[in-house]
C-alpha cells in the first residue's frame, strides 16, 4: 500500500521561540501538494521536521507526522533512517553543493540503494544508477555515471539529485525549492520533469516554493505559510480564484497576469515578523487591511471556510481576490 | 592532463626554487661575518693553513666565479669535503639520509594514525567530555618540548622499565622499528595535536556542509555518513597542513635525533654547526631543501588524488 | 532562515554578561600561575636556597629531598635554585624575542600598509621570503651562519619571527585606513604621524597581541630547544634547556636532572597558552 502523509499540529521551536507552529496538512498518495510562502516563513523548517533532520537546537515540541501507521516524530532515529531515502526522499534547492565533490555521481545515486538493500552490490547499484540517469534525462548516462559533480551543469546536477531521490522508489518526495537556484529556462525543464515523474510513478510530491506561478502550474492542492503558520489550505484553483486569507490575496495580487485588468505588482507593505518577536493575536495583523481589535488580541485558528478549504483568519468571509486593490484605493 | 604531464610541469616549476636554494646555501659561507677560513679553523691556525683552506673553498676567487664553480660542483654531486670528517660531504649525507627519512615517515604514519580517530571522536561530539579531553591533551602535548619528552620516555621505557633501547638506529626492519618507536612517539606528540586541531575544525565544518545534509536525507547510517561524506572531505585540509608542517618536522628531527643519539642528518647538522664545518652545513641544507621540494610535490599529488576537482592542471 | 541565524538566537547567544574570567577560566588560572612564576623569577635571588652556580662536590647527584627539593646535579649545584634563576633568563628571552619581532613587524608592516606602493612591494616580498622557511629551520640556519650564543639567539629569533607580525599589521592597517574616523582625520588635514599613532595604531595592536601570546610559547620552546642543542645560551648559565642537556648524560642514575627542570617549561608553556587563549577570546568578544 502506498502511504500518504498527514501532518497534525506540528510545532518546532528553538528554546521558547516557535519557528514552525501548529502546522497541519495532508498529502494523499500520488498527489502533488504545494507549500508556498516567503523565505523565512518556515516551509523549509517544516520539511526538515518531517525528515527528522532539524538543525542543532531546534526541537519538535508538539504534533505528529503520520506516515502510514507510523508517527515519524515518535520514531527512534534508527527506524527513521530506514524510512528516509527509502520511502520518503528529498530534493534540495542547491543541487550543486548537495553532491559530494569527491565521489562519482553514479556512486552518489547508488549509495541509498546499497544502504537500503534495493541494490545487491556495487555493480547492480551502478547499473540501476545508469537507468535512473536516463530516466531523468541525462544524456549518455552510461558514460556520465563515472563523472564527478563538478563536470555537470547546475541543471544536470539537479537531475542527478532527482535520480538519487528516485533511486529507492519512494512513496513521497519532499522537493524544497527544486528550481530556485537554476536558470529560468532550466527551471521549466526540471519542473516538467518532476511533474511527469510524479504522474508516471504515482508519487506523492510536496513542492516547497515561494513562486505562485510554479504552484499554479503543478500542484493539485496548496498550503500557504506565513510566519511559521499555515494560513490557508485548499485546492489550487480555488486558492487562485477565491483566496480566503488576506495574506494569500496579497501574494496573488503580486503575480502578473496576461489577461484581465492590470493589477498592482507591489508587494504587501511591511515585513514578516522575527519569530522571536511574533506579534500578539494574529501574526499577520500588523500588515493586514482588515485588522480589528479581535485580530490584535486573539490568535485565529484554522477553520473550514468552505468544503475542503481552511483559513486562519477571523474575517475570512470578508476576503476575496480584490481585497488589496480596494485597500489601496 | 595526465599524471606524467602534471609531474613534468611541477618539476619545471621547481627549477627557480631549486636555484634559490642553491644560491642561499652558497651565500651561507659568504655571509659569515669576518674571515670564514679563520672562523672554521680557529684563531690559532697558521697563515699557510688559512690560505690552503681559502684555496680549497675557492674563497680567493671573484664571487661570481665562486658561484659558477659551486653550481657546477653541486650539479655533479660534488658537495665538497667535510672539514671535520675529512671525507666527501655527499658520502656522509647518503649514509645518514635513510635514518632521517625513516624517522620522518614513521612519525607521519603514527601521527595520522593517532590524529584521525581522536579528531573524529572530538568532532562528532563537540563539547563532550571526549572532545574536552582530546583538546586538553593536545594543549598539554604542545606545551612539552620535544627533547624533554624524549628524555622522559627514555627514563621511563629504557631505564626504569627497559623495553626500548637507549640509543642508536639498529639493523633490519624490526630492529629499526624497535629503535625508532620512542623517537617517533616524541615527534608525534608535537605533530599530532596540530593535525588534530586542523582535522577537528575541518570535520566540524564539513559536517554542516550541504552535501552531508543531503546524504542524511538518503537515510545513510552515521558510520557510513562519517566515513564517506565527512572524513574523506575533511582529510583534504589535513593533507595540506601536513605538507606545510613537514618543514617543521625537519626541525623536530634535529632535536629528536640528538636526544636519541640517532645517526641522522639532524644530529649531524647540530654537530656541524658546533664544529664550524661549513661544507657539511651547506650540504645538509641543500638536501633539506630538496626534501622539502619533494614533499611538497608528493603533497600536491596526494591532494590531487583525493580531490577530483584538481585535475592536474 | 539559515542555521547560523538560528544558532545566534539560541540560548548561547543570549548568555548573560558574566565576568570575563568566569567565562574564560583559563585566563584566571593561566594568569595566576604566570604571575606566580614571574614573581618567583624576579625574587629568585631571595627565594632560592642556594647560589645557582655554587658547586658542592661532596653533594653531587642527590635525589630530591627537603634540603634540595629538586635534587642536585653532577656538580652538586641545587637544581631548584637553578630552575628559579633560569626562569628569569628564559622568560626574558621569551619576552624580548617576541617584543623585538613585534616592534620590527609593527614598523615595517605599518609602513607597507600605510604608504603602499614601492615600499609595500619591497617589504612584502621580503616577508614572503622570510616566511617561506619553517621557524625552527630558519633559526637554526641563521645560527649556523653567525655562530651559537645568546646574542645570536636574539638575532635569529627576531629575524625569524618578525614577518608574521608585519603581515598581520599590514592587513589591519589596510582595513583601518578605510575606516570613517581615519578618513575624517585625513580630511581635517592631520599629519601622517598623528593619524598613524593616534588613529590607526590602537586598532592594529589587538590582533598582534593575540598572535604574540601563541608566539611567546613557540619562542620559549625554541629557546630551550636551541640551548639544549648547544646552539643557544651557553653553559654554565642556568637555563632550562642547558640544564636538561647536562642531565642527558645522567638519565641512568639521576632522572631529576632532566624531568624537574623540564616541568618548569611545561608549566610556563601551559600557563601561557591558557592565558593567551582566554585573552584572545576576551579581546575578540570586545570586538
Amino acid at each position: 500500500m502506498i502511504a500518504g502523509l498527514e501532518i497534525r499540529g506540528l510545532t518546532a521551536a528553538i528554546g521558547d521561540v516557535a519557528l514552525v507552529r501548529d502546522v497541519s496538512f495532508t498529502v494523499a498518495a500520488g498527489e502533488c501538494f504545494g507549500l508556498v510562502g516567503e523565505s523565512g516563513s518556515g516551509k523549509s523548517m517544516t520539511v526538515k521536521a518531517i525528515l527528522g533532520l532539524l538543525p542543532p537546537g531546534v526541537r519538535i515540541t508538539g504534533g505528529q507526522v503520520m506516515f502510514g501507521d507510523d508517527d515519524l516524530v515518535a520514531l527512534p532515529q534508527a527506524k527513521l533512517a530506514r524510512i528516509r531515502g527509502r520511502r520518503i526522499a528529498n530534493i534540495v534547492q542547491d543541487a550543486v553543493s548537495a553532491l559530494n565533490p569527491v565521489y562519482r555521481v553514479g556512486a552518489q545515486i547508488g549509495e541509498a540503494m546499497l544502504e537500503h538493500g534495493v541494490a545487491r552490490d556495487r555493480a547492480d547499484a551502478r547499473a540501476k544508477a545508469v537507468r535512473l540517469m536516463a530516466q531523468v534525462g541525462i544524456p549518455a548516462p552510461d558514460r556520465r555515471v563515472d563523472d564527478y559533480p563538478h563536470q555537470f551543469s547546475g541543471g544536470m546536477c539537479q537531475r542527478v539529485v532527482i535520480a538519487s531521490a528516485l533511486s529507492c522508489a519512494p512513496e513521497i518526495i519532499l522537493a524544497d525549492e527544486p528550481t530556485t537556484a537554476l536558470d529560468v529556462t532550466i527551471q521549466d525543464q526540471i519542473l516538467r520533469l518532476l511533474v511527469q515523474l510524479q504522474d508516471d510513478l504515482g508519487l506523492g510530491l510536496v513542492l516547497v516554493t515561494h513562486d505562485m506561478g510554479v504552484v499554479a502550474q503543478t500542484c493539485q492542492r496548496v498550503a500557504v505559510m506565513y510566519a511559521g503558520e499555515i494560513v490557508e489550505t485548499c485546492a489550487t484553483e480555488e486558492l487562485f480564484g477565491a483566496p480566503r486569507h488576506p495574506y494569500t490575496a496579497g501574494l496573488l495580487a503580486c503575480v502578473p497576469r496576461l489577461e484581465g485588468p492590470a493589477r498592482r505588482l507591489s508587494p504587501i507593505p511591511g515585513a514578516p515578523p522575527d519569530p522571536a518577536r511574533a506579534p500578539q493575536g494574529c501574526r499577520f495583523h500588523p500588515r493586514c487591511p482588515l485588522a480589528s481589535d479581535l485580530c490584535r488580541q486573539t490568535q485565529p485558528v484554522l477553520r473550514e471556510v468552505a468544503p475542503g478549504h481552511v483559513a486562519r483568519c477571523h474575517h475570512a468571509d470578508r476576503v476575496d481576490a480584490g481585497l488589496w486593490e480596494r485597500a489601496d484605493a | 592532463m595526465n599524471t606524467a604531464a602534471f609531474l613534468r610541469k611541477r618539476l619545471v616549476q621547481t627549477i627557480p626554487v631549486l636555484f634559490g636554494i642553491v644560491l642561499t646555501v652558497f651565500l651561507v659561507v659568504r655571509l659569515i661575518p669576518g674571515d670564514p677560513a679563520r672562523i672554521m679553523l680557529g684563531t690559532r691556525a697558521s697563515e699557510e693553513k688559512l690560505a690552503e683552506l681559502r684555496t680549497e673553498l675557492g674563497l680567493d676567487q671573484p664571487i661570481w666565479q665562486q658561484f659558477v664553480t659551486f653550481v657546477g660542483n653541486v650539479a655533479q654531486g660534488d658537495l665538497g669535503q667535510s672539514l671535520f670528517y675529512r671525507r666527501p660531504v655527499l658520502d656522509i649525507i647518503l649514509e645518514r639520509l635513510p635514518v632521517t627519512v625513516t624517522l620522518v615517515v614513521l612519525s607521519v604514519i603514527l601521527s595520522v594514525a593517532v590524529c584521525v580517530p581522536l579528531a573524529v571522536a572530538a568532532a562528532m561530539r563537540q563539547g563532550s567530555v571526549t572532545d574536552q579531553a582530546v583538546r586538553g591533551f593536545s594543549t598539554l602535548a604542545l606545551a612539552m618540548p620535544g627533547f624533554w619528552l624524549g628524555l622522559n620516555l627514555l627514563i621511563l621505557f629504557a631505564v626504569v622499565w627497559p623495553v626500548f633501547p637507549l640509543s642508536g638506529f639498529g639493523k633490519g626492519p624490526l630492529d629499526i622499528l624497535w629503535h625508532l618507536t620512542l623517537p617517533a612517539i616524541t615527534i608525534t606528540a608535537s605533530l599530532a595535536p596540530i593535525l588534530i586541531r586542523t582535522l577537528r575544525a575541518s570535520l566540524i565544518e564539513v559536517m554542516s556542509a550541504p552535501h552531508v545534509q543531503f546524504a542524511r536525507t538518503k537515510g545513510l547510517g552515521e558510520t557510513r555518513l562519517m566515513r564517506r561524506h565527512v572524513l574523506r572531505n575533511g582529510l583534504m585540509a589535513t593533507v595540506t597542513i601536513l605538507g606545510v608542517n613537514i618543514g617543521w618536522l625537519m626541525g623536530g628531527s634535529v632535536v629528536v635525533e640528538t636526544v636519541f643519539s640517532l645517526p641522522g642528518l639532524g644530529a649531524l647538522i647540530v654537530s656541524s654547526i658546533s664544529a664550524r664545518d661549513y661544507p657539511m652545513i651547506q650540504g645538509i641544507a641543500l638536501v633539506f631543501g630538496l626534501l622539502v621540494i619533494l614533499i611538497n610535490l608528493v603533497t600536491d599529488l596526494v591532494y590531487a588524488a583525493l580531490d577530483p576537482r584538481v585535475s592536474y592542471d | 532562515m539559515t542555521d547560523a541565524a538560528l544558532a545566534a538566537t539560541g540560548p548561547a547567544g543570549s548568555a548573560g554578561r558574566r565576568a570575563l574570567w568566569r567565562r574564560h577560566p583559563g585566563l584566571l588560572a593561566g594568569g595566576a600561575v604566570l604571575a606566580l612564576i614571574l614573581l618567583a623569577s624576579l625574587f629568585a635571588g631571595y627565594l632560592s636556597p642556594y647560589d645557582p652556580l655554587e658547586q658542592d662536590l661532596r653533594n653531587t647527584l642527590q635525589p630530591p629531598s627537603w634540603a634540595h627539593p629538586f635534587g642536585t646535579d653532577n656538580f652538586g649545584r641545587d637544581i631548584f635554585s637553578r630552575v628559579l634563576h633560569a626562569a628569569k633568563l628564559d622568560l626574558m628571552i621569551g619576552f624580548l624575542c617576541v617584543f623585538f619581532p613585534w616592534l620590527l613587524g609593527l614598523a615595517l608592516g605599518g609602513v607597507a600598509g600605510y604608504f603602499g606602493g614601492f615600499a609595500d612591494t619591497v617589504i612584502m616580498r621580503t616577508v614572503d621570503t622570510f616566511s617561506a622557511f619553517p621557524f625552527l629551520v630558519m633559526v637554526i640556519g641563521i645560527i649556523a651562519i653567525i655562530g651559537p650564543g645568546l646574542i645570536s639567539l636574539y638575532i635569529a629569533l627576531t629575524l625569524a619571527g618578525w614577518s608574521m607580525y608585519a603581515r598581520i599589521v599590514r592587513a589591519e592597517v589596510l582595513i583601518a585606513k578605510k575606516a570613517e574616523y581615519v578618513l575624517a582625520a585625513r580630511a581635517l588635514g592631520y599629519g601622517h604621524a598623528r593619524i598613524m599613532f593616534r588613529h590607526i595604531l590602537p586598532n592594529v595592536i589587538t590582533p598582534t597581541i593575540i598572535f604574540a601570546m601563541t608566539d611567546i610559547v613557540l619562542v620559549i620552546l625554541s629557546t630551550t630547544s636551541l640551548s639544549f642543542l648547544g646552539l643557544g645560551v651557553q653553559p654554565p648559565a642556568a637555563e632550562w634547556g642547558i640544564m636538561i642537556s647536562e642531565g642527558k648524560g645522567f638519565i641512568l642514575t639521576a632522572w631529576w636532572m632532566v624531568t624537574l627542570p623540564g616541568l618548569a617549561i611545561v608549566v610556563v608553556a601551559l600557563a601561557l597558552s591558557l592565558f593567551g587563549d582566554g585573552l584572545a577570546a576576551g579581546l575578540r568578544e570586545r570586538g
